[in-house]
Formats: structure tokens, C-alpha cells, sequence
């Protein structure tokens, strides 16, 4: 199934901001089984050029010692024409695709993003004469294959027989970015069933909240605490909330790697390229919202500085890349041409207080030798807080229902 | 060239219950990191170097006492430094435990980094106190980070290899438990061709509230718990060791790092704990081995159980699949680690390992009064 992906404009909910006083919530993790898994950046790019391309290679795990299944969403963020720049004539796709995936007992998979997985049980396994095995072992399902150029995330949501959201928190993922030889590689974001909380089950799904579960006329409202349902509640919690405020320490762009200058392989540069995909998202009506992100970033001087964008649906850019000079290394000299040296920022980002929703982002550095080719180094950022306003996942009803043996 | 402790893969590949929030974070402010992997290798141009990051997340500064543990080993026959046995001349490369502590003061929001090989000298400080304050009058002055590793004539060059450990600390150096601090490990390494970087997240532990006593012991988890527990069971998804990759056609390999939570910095007395691998294929098919840590574990997967890699459980070609799940549990004591994987001989990538539940036994870090 295909869809037009936005992201929900309003939430249009009855959610009071009266803090997270019954939900003791743990946030997200990058190291823990969750119930929701994100891969923030998924990325294929079929170059003529071997040393071009890009490919991801995803790796889901069911932790648990039963069955776990999931649904799973590509959200295609590529431009309408790669091959044009963005603009008005040339938006970003926005679509989205959905499937699902079953895992035995502990069973790792893992798929290759441009190709999917196909469902064959007679895959040959791996073995001393065999190296082509690339599907051996039980197929998780029909894993479809992406369009090229694809540039987006994944969200996997752990699902129940019948196809319904479970607090199962079994799932952990990580995602490999190869480009010609090189590989870097960051943990999925997992986003635990709420401790305590009994997911509904039903098409919305909110982090950092619940829905009313009592009769009345907030019946099924957004909540983050019973006081919020009246008559309606209780309140049961059903995710951990998105966080407040992501934490990335970085080099300022351009600045060089100190190891690489004393190896002999300078001049060297860094940059750091950020991915942000948003907590909030519905698949129903697909309505599009545009996310303020303020970063407020601190030198080794302890010089602070600050910058704003907005991200729509997905973005993927470098940190010099949002106009403001304090984040590169040229930016932090006092003197054209000298710099002082504070290769090393510290930047907070958050959704701006008139945004309502989180979001979740990693980061992945880029190395470059002159005189050498390049490396690139995933990585996930820290975290601090939990938003006291929820953020919501909306499934088409229709998708709620198990289309795997 | 490739560096000798990242032959530990090369080789082979030549060959063919829910956590809770009271166990370690990679992922937040704490107030104890565990950078798990720091190496050094410096043989003239290229080698290998680790860039450590360290952060103040808090608009207050802070002071971090840390120890260098550099467990480079010495020859059984020869007594030189070896990074494994491979650099001995038949001897058994037997790892040495050697701690080096140092100080660091951070000013609000702070970011500071040194390369390993080099450390911080007074000179290389940002905010030196004299010339320069930051904003309140804060600055770094008594900062000094010495250089990681040791000079060795058969290794070539400065070498080491072990972690480092990070805590917060009041300002007559005892334990503060402020969760304050995180921090990156950059693994680079380069030779005539190539460059190689990974980046992973320093292992955290938080303090919890009112609980840090200030005395020279460091309770992890249980009975008169200061800080976060260790957890019970490490989980790593890796590629069996000599699967093919399906986009490069190269070899992958997974280099393990274990450290264990248990130290005991006053008297230098290795912990040694048995560990246990639990391992499963895509075939839901299970596996296991078990091998000793002391005080710090670098091997490739399909060295844990046998000399003959073609034969290791880790081993695609007797795993059977591509991927494979690791849950890695240490009998006598808790550990925490982080894995690096290679695809051929020209990349690598750094990452953190999952944890599941979390130790109900206290593992204590001692250090000096």
C-alpha cells in the first residue's frame, strides 16, 4: 500500500500541559529493545560511478523469546527530480510505503534497502563453498525494494497477530551506510512502550501520552494524564515521550581531523551532516507541518551561539549548511585566516516552543583527506528531557491487520 | 598498512527481559563515562589514533577525574610490547593492566577533545585561566591530560590499547555524582591509501539521587548503589565473521571490546570474570561459547572460540546466515562494551551494543582515597 506522507498539522486534541506528573517516562534509547524503532536515515544512490553510490543495509532483531512481528514505513523524502534542484517545480516526494516483518524467537534479519528481501525458503544457507548466501535464513517477509535515490527514514511498530500496536519492546535495529568501500554504521532510536502503559491497540499512537480508555465524550482523546479525560479516563500511557532536547558534539565544519593532520594525511576536513525525522507523523490524512528547530551551540571558549531552521517531514543537511558562520571552523576566528583553534562545539537542538512536535535525528561525520579518499562515521546524539506535549503516529485503520503468516 | 590490533579481524577475514532506566545510558548526560576503546599505534606516518570527546552538559563546571587503563600486553618469551600474540615471537601476549589518572576541568556547556596519542598539555588548554576565562571566571587551568601509550621499539612507536574512565568529582576530588558529562570515541586510522574513522558514544552511568557518599568506592547497581547498575546481558547484531558484503563484495568482520565493571584501581588487581555468548542465527538456531575477560577484551568474534576462525560459531560459513544476534552475559561481575565492525581491510565503523536488564549485584569501581 502507497500513500501520500505528511505529517499531521494540528493535533487537534484535547492535551493539557501539565507536565508528565503520571508518566514517569524513560524517553527514547539507542541501546535498548523498544517497542517503536526509528532508522532516521535511510539512504540509496544508484551513481554510474561505483565509488558514488550509497547504499544502506538495515539489521532488525527480535530480542524477545517469542514472536514479534512489525509494520514498517518507508517515508521517501527524495526529490521529485533527483537530478534538478529543490524548488517549487521539484518538491520532495513525501510518499510513503508500508509492509510487514516477522521474527522468530531472538531471530536477527537484516535487508539491503535497494533490493528488499524476497520470500524463499529455499535460499541457499552460507557455508565453506558457499559465500552467496546473502538470504539464508528465515525470511522475515516481503521486504519491498526502494525506489533509486531514495532519501527518507524507516519506521518499524511492533504489532500483535492480529496486526494491532503492542507494548512488546523486543525490537532493536542499526543501520549500515556503505558508499563504494566505505561503511559507517548507527544504532535505530527505539521508542519503548510506556512502563506501565497498555497500548489500545488501536491506529493512533502516541508517544509521551495515552488515550482516554473510560466512556464519555473524551473517549479515545489524547492525554497525558487521567485529569485530562474527565469522565473519560483513566489515562493509559502507551509510549515514551520524544525528547526535549538533543545534544551533538561536533567539530565546526571544515575544521581539520587533528589525528589525520598528524598521521600525514592532511589537509583534512570534517563536516557533520544532521538527519531529522519527525516523532509526529499520520499516514491517515497526511496533513504536511513544518517543524522549527532552534540550535543553541557553545565553543571551547565558552562563546555561545544560536540558529534556527525548519524542517518538513525529513531533512538532511550540513551543519555550515544552515547559514550561520559559529558553526564552522572559519567562523570561530577572531582574525581572518587564524584560527584560534576551538576545533570542538557542543550545539542543543530543540523543537522551537511553538512547534508541537519532537523529533529524532542522528548524526554522520564526514572525513576528508586531501590527499586520500573520504571515511564517514555514523553516530548517535544524546539526549536530555522528555516533551510534555505528545507527539502522535497515525496508521490508516485498514493497515491494522496481519498480512503475514 | 593495517595496523597490527586491527588484524585481530584481518585475519579472519583473510580467512573467509526489558532494560530499565537504572541501568547504563549512551545516551544521556551522566555522571560516570566509560570510553571503552582507546588505541593508539604510531609508526611513523598512518597508524592509528583515538580522538576522546568529552562534554559539560550543565551551565555550572566541573571537574572529572579520569583513568587511562592501558592494557597493551608483553611477550611470555621476550618480554616486549605486543598487541597480540601475533607480534610475539612465540611467546603469549599477556596483557598488562597499567593506569595513568588525570584531571580535567570543564566550564559551562563546555565541549573539550584530545587526540590520545598527544593528550593536553597546560599550553593546548582553551580556557587557561590566565589569558583567557570563560563566562563567571571559569576555566580549565589545572587541566592536564598526559599522552595514552608507551614507547616501543619492537611496535614501532608510541602504542597503546585499553579505555579510559570519566567522573565527576567535587573540588577536593571525591565523587560528586553530577550527571553532567558525555562523550565520543573517534577511532582513525590511516595508511598510503585509505582513511578509516568510527565514532561511538562513551558508556554512561548515572548517579543517583543523594546517593554518592564521596568515599573511593564507586557502587554500581545493588545493595548501597551510588550509580547506575551494569547491565545484565550486552546484545550485539553483527555480521558472522567472513559474510560477504551484499553492496561491496568485501569480507566483514566484527572486532569485540569488553570492559568489565569491576576495577580496582588502588591495588591494580585484574578482575577476571568468565563470559558467556549466547549466539543466534537467522535460523533462530542457537550457539554458545564462553571465554574469560580481565581487565579489557579485544578479540575478533570468531577468535572468542577457536584459533581456527573457518571453524568458529561466529563464522558465517557455520552460522549459516549472514547476521547473527550475540547476548553476552559476564558470570562474576558486569560488563560494558562496544564493537567495531570492518568490511574488507579499508573500512571500519564504531558502534554502541544493546543492553537488556540489569545486574541486581553491586560492581564496585575502586579508586585512590
Amino acid at each position: 500500500m502507497q500513500g501520500r506522507c505528511r505529517r499531521v498539522g494540528t493535533l487537534g486534541l484535547v492535551v493539557s500541559i501539565l507536565g508528565l506528573s503520571s508518566a514517569a517516562l524513560a524517553g527514547v534509547s539507542i541501546e535498548r529493545s523498544g517497542s517503536i524503532v526509528v532508522f532516521p536515515k535511510v539512504i540509496v544512490n544508484a551513481s554510474a560511478d561505483p565509488a558514488n553510490t550509497v547504499e544502506t543495509i538495515i539489521q532488525i532483531t527480535n530480542t524477545s523469546n517469542s514472536v514479534a512481528r512489525a509494520h514498517c514505513f518507508y517515508v521517501n523524502a527524495a526529490l521529485t527530480d533527483p537530478n534538478q534542484p529543490p524548488g517549487p517545480m521539484n518538491p520532495p516526494l513525501w510518499q510513503e510505503v508500508d509492509f510487514d516483518i516477522h521474527l522468530t524467537r531472538q531471530q536477527p534479519t537484516y535487508w539491503q534497502v535497494s533490493k528488499g528481501r524476497l520470500v524463499n525458503p529455499l535460499d541457499p544457507v552460507c557455508g565453506p563453498a558457499n559465500a552467496d548466501c546473502g538470504d539464508a535464513g528465515f525470511d522475515p517477509g516481503r521486504v519491498p525494494p526502494v525506489l533509486p535515490d531514495f532519501r527518507g527514514e524507516l519506521k518499524c511498530i511492533q504489532v500483535d497477530d492480529s496486526g494491532a500496536p503492542v507494548n512488546g519492546n523486543s525490537l532493536k535495529g542499526e543501520a549500515t551506510m556503505i558508499r563504494g568501500d566505505d561503511v559507517s554504521k548507527y544504532n535505530a532510536i527505539a521508542i519503548l512502550g510506556a512502563e506501565d502503559g497498555l497500548n489500545n491497540g488501536d491506529n493512533v499512537l502516541v508517544l509521551g501520552g495515552g488515550q482516554c480508555a473510560g466512556e464519555g465524550p473524551l473517549k479515545g482523546a489524547v492525554c497525558i494524564a487521567d485529569a485530562d479525560c474527565e469522565e473519560a479516563g483513566p489515562c493509559v500511557l502507551e509510549y515514551n515521550a520524544c525528547p526535549q532536547t538533543w545534544i551533538l558534539d561536533h567539530l565546526a565544519d571544515g575544521a581539520p581531523n587533528p589525528a589525520l593532520e598528524q598521521m600525514g594525511a592532511g589537509p583534512s576536513a570534517v563536516f557533520t551532516e544532521l538527519t531529522i525525522a519527525p516523532c509526529t507523523e499520520n499516514f491517515e490524512t497526511q496533513v504536511p507541518t513544518r517543524v522549527t528547530l532552534q540550535f543553541l551551540t557553545w565553543n571551547e571558549f565558552e562563546s555561545q551561539f544560536s540558529v534556527s531552521t525548519s524542517v518538513e517531514c525529513w531533512g538532511n543537511f550540513a551543519l555550515s549548511d544552515l547559514g550561520s558562520l559559529a558553526l564552522t571552523f572559519e567562523g570561530q576566528s577572531d582574525v581572518p585566516d587564524l584560527p584560534l583553534g576551538t576545533m570542538y562545539l557542543q550545539t542543543r537542538i530543540r523543537a522551537a516552543g511553538g512547534t508541537p512536535f519532537g523529533v529524532l535525528m542522528v548524526a554522520e561525520e564526514r572525513h576528508i583527506s586531501d590527499p586520500l579518499d573520504d571515511a564517514w562515521a555514523a553516530m548517535n546524539l544524546h539526549v536530555e528531557g522528555e516533551r510534555s506535549v505528545p507527539d502522535v503516529i497515525t496508521i490508516p485503520g485498514e493497515q491494522l491487520s496481519s498480512s503475514q503468516p | 598498512m593495517r595496523t597490527r590490533w586491527w588484524g585481530v579481524s584481518a585475519l579472519g577475514l583473510v580467512l573467509a527481559s526489558i532494560g530499565h532506566a537504572d541501568t547504563i545510558v549512551s545516551d544521556q548526560p551522566s555522571a560516570l563515562l566509560v570510553y571503552p576503546f582507546v588505541a593508539v599505534e604510531r609508526n611513523g606516518l598512518g597508524g592509528a589514533d583515538t580522538i576522546i570527546e568529552l562534554s559539560n552538559t550543565s551551565d555550572q563546571p566541573v571537574a572529572v577525574k579520569c583513568y587511562y587503563v592501558n592494557a597493551l600486553g608483553r611477550c611470555s618469551d621476550t618480554g616486549d610490547a605486543c598487541f597480540s600474540s601475533l607480534d610475539c615471537e612465540g611467546g603469549v601476549c599477556s596483557p598488562q593492566c597499567a593506569e595513568t589518572d588525570f584531571t580535567v576541568y570543564l566550564t559551562p556547556f563546555q565541549p573539550i577533545a584530545w587526540l590520545a596519542s598527544k593528550g593536553l598539555a597546560s599550553s593546548d588548554i582553551p580556557l587557561d585561566g590566565v589569558f583567557r576565562r570563560g563566562i563567571g571566571g571559569s576555566s580549565n587551568a589545572g587541566t592536564r591530560v598526559p599522552a595514552f601509550g608507551i614507547d616501543s621499539v619492537n611496535l614501532g612507536g608510541q602504542a597503546g590499547i585499553g579505555e579510559l574512565k570519566c567522573y565527576t568529582v567535587n573540588p577536593d576530588g571525591t565523587p560528586a555524582g553530577r550527571n553532567v558529562l558525555k562523550g565520543h570515541f573517534s577511532v582513525v586510522g590511516s595508511d598510503s591509501a585509505r582513511i578509516q574513522v568510527g565514532k561511538a558514544s562513551a558508556v554512561g552511568f548515572r548517579a543517583l539521587p543523594e546517593a554518592v557518599d564521596g568515599d573511593n568506592r564507586l557502587v554500581l547497581g545493588g545493595e548501597g548503589a551510588e550509580y547506575d547498575a551494569c547491565p545484565a546481558v550486552l546484545v550485539l547484531d553483527h555480521f558472522f565473521d567472513g559474510a560477504t558484503d551484499p553492496v561491496s563484495g568485501n569480507a566483514i568482520g566484527t572486532d569485540l571490546v569488553l570492559v568489565p565493571c569491576t576495577q580496582n584501581f588502588l591495588t591494580q588487581a585484574p578482575t577476571r570474570t568468565p563470559v558467556q555468548y549466547l549466539v543466534f542465527n537467522e535460523f533462530e538456531q542457537r550457539f554458545s561459547t564462553s571465554a574469560p575477560v580481565d581487565c579489557f577484551f579485544f578479540e575478533g568474534l570468531s577468535s572468542i572460540d577457536t584459533p581456527n576462525r573457518v571453524r568458529s560459531i561466529f563464522s558465517a560459513a557455520v552460522a549459516g546466515t549472514m547476521t547473527g544476534q550475540t547476548r553476552i552475559r559476564g558470570v562474576r561481575g558486569g560488563l560494558v562494551g562496544t564493537a567495531i565492525e570492518f568490511h574488507g581491510l579499508g573500512s571500519l565503523a564504531a558502534f554502541n551494543l544493546h543492553v537488556a536488564g540489569f545486574r541486581t549485584e553491586s560492581d564496585v569501581i575502586t579508586v585512590a582515597p
